[in-house]
């Protein structure tokens, strides 16, 4: 099998991600930061190690970081522990449901948003719509670093300025951009950066990763190991949204991914994923019946992922098939309706190609004969 | 005899402000806040060899919160 849908979930992990997951249940089996035995606070040590690598590698200090158990979680404890009734969100029109579910949600509290469009050949002119957008209670500006659905990358450097010049906060889902293109918080003046450890890190799935460098209310409380007689949540962080018992084989494994992500580099990973991604792009461009969303993916606007159709079938079919030819591939809505509302592929849906760090060319060719035979049987009938 | 601890809460913090200190040349272990019947209960503290309020200065002045000391006794 051919794993090519690494925007689900990464696959293969790096052998050593695998064994610290291991060395974490054999030899980190209390739990930290509640009692003050001798493995308890080994494995506390552990845990803390993760802390100052994700906050050296993403941007911020140890303990602005936390470990929900994903993304998503991330994402609603940034925005529900931050917005208030009254507030304006401006978001992007390529959401996944992470995003905009809460936002949707928190209409009932009295939060507005609005979709800031763009031209998905010039993801930059986002930012002249934000502005179009901009209201005298707009709070927080929330984007994702890049499209799940297409690869579309937006302008953070850009929009980080946009919200300091006009005081908002900055929230950036990086399920898609982390471990695969530089995300600094503090340098792009990123408030609240949500990541997918499982995708771009490498990491076991149940792990989750919030960097807050501004307050949040919390949204869960419970046992926290710290200040137990009072009945309100710590004020501090990470413990004041860390509630329970964090996933800490996962954590500990994480710092593995993080290493090996810093072992292999930023610029490497994402050359070869590129490299993948336009290799199947090119060949692609030359078969009848396969259509394609996005120009040709290269670093000035993309993420290395992207997505296609062939003929009129439905993606769905499109990824049985190539399932059955021993291709792992996601397709359908992406749990991101708003990005194909942009694309216009709602009925349709699309099929997602993701590579990894350890996806080979061959692969990518193998996978090209086979889109190019299906598609000559299926043509395009509307 | 008893000695004095600074209590910082987080064993977050504790490792931060014990990393911190050794870093500028103070000996600190981490140990848990013995409960008193205090308002608060359960946290983190940091036993310093040398002296406590010239470590607790250090660790304002980078940004850990302090909540005052314990006491535990030491043979």
């Amino acid at each position: 099998m051919i794993y090519l849908d690494n925007g689900a979930t990464s696959w293969p992990k790096p052998l050593q991600v695998r064994r610290a997951f291991c060395t974490a249940l054999e030899k980190y089996g209390a739990n930290p930061g509640r009692s003050g035995h001798a493995l308890s606070r080994k494995t506390a040590e552990a845990v803390y190690r993760v802390r100052k690598k994700a906050a050296d590698f993403f941007g911020g200090r140890p303990e602005q970081v936390m470990f929900p158990l994903n993304c998503t979680q991330a994402l609603n404890f940034a925005l529900k522990g931050s917005l208030r009734p009254g507030d304006h969100v401006i978001t992007s029109c390529l959401e996944h449901n992470a995003v905009m579910r809460p936002l949707e949600a928190l209409k009932a509290r009295g939060v507005a948003y609005s979709c800031a469009d763009l031209d998905v050949k010039q993801p930059g002119t986002i930012i002249a719509s934000m502005g179009r957008l901009l209201r005298r209670n707009t709070r927080m500006v929330v984007v994702t670093a890049g499209s799940n659905v297409c690869g579309i990358r937006l302008p953070l450097r850009e929009i980080g300025v946009f919200c300091k010049k006009h005081r908002l906060l900055f929230c950036v889902d990086a399920a898609q951009g982390a471990g695969v293109i530089p995300i600094h918080a503090q340098e792009l003046g990123i408030d609240f950066l949500c990541v997918a450890p499982h995708k771009g890190l490498y990491a076991p799935m149940g792990t989750g990763l919030l960097l807050a460098r501004a307050p949040l209310r919390p949204i869960i409380e419970g046992g926290t190991g710290l200040n137990s007689m009072e009945l309100v949540q710590p004020a501090d962080f990470p413990e004041r949204l860390e509630s329970g018992t964090i996933n800490t084989p996962g954590v500990i494994a994480l710092g593995s991914g993080i290493d090996f992500v810093r072992e292999m580099g930023l610029g490497k990973i994402y050359a070869h994923e590129m490299k993948m991604i336009q290799s199947l792009y090119d060949y692609l461009c030359q078969c009848p019946n396969v259509v394609m969303y996005t120009p040709r993916p290269d670093e000035s606007f993309c993420l290395p992922l992207m997505c296609f159709n062939i003929g009129s079938l439905h993606s769905e079919e499109t990824a049985e098939y190539l399932d059955q030819e021993g291709f792992a591939l996601r397709a359908g809505l992406h749990c991101a309706p708003a990005a194909h509302r942009k694309l216009e592929t709602l009925e349709q849906g699309t099929v997602r190609v993701c590579p990894s760090v350890f996806t080979k060319e061959e692969e990518m060719f193998a996978l090209a004969e086979k889109i190019e035979n299906f598609a000559k049987k299926h043509p395009i009938t509307h | 005899m008893f000695k004095e601890m600074v209590n910082v809460g987080s064993v977050t913090y504790a490792m931060e402000g014990r990393d911190l200190l050794r870093s500028k040349g103070f000996k600190a272990y981490i140990r848990r806040t013995p409960y008193h019947g205090d308002r608060k209960g359960c946290g983190y503290s940091l036993e310093v060899d040398g002296d406590l309020s010239a470590a607790e200065a250090v660790l304002r002045q980078n940004g850990i919160k302090l909540r005052g000391r314990s006491q535990v006794s030491r043979q």
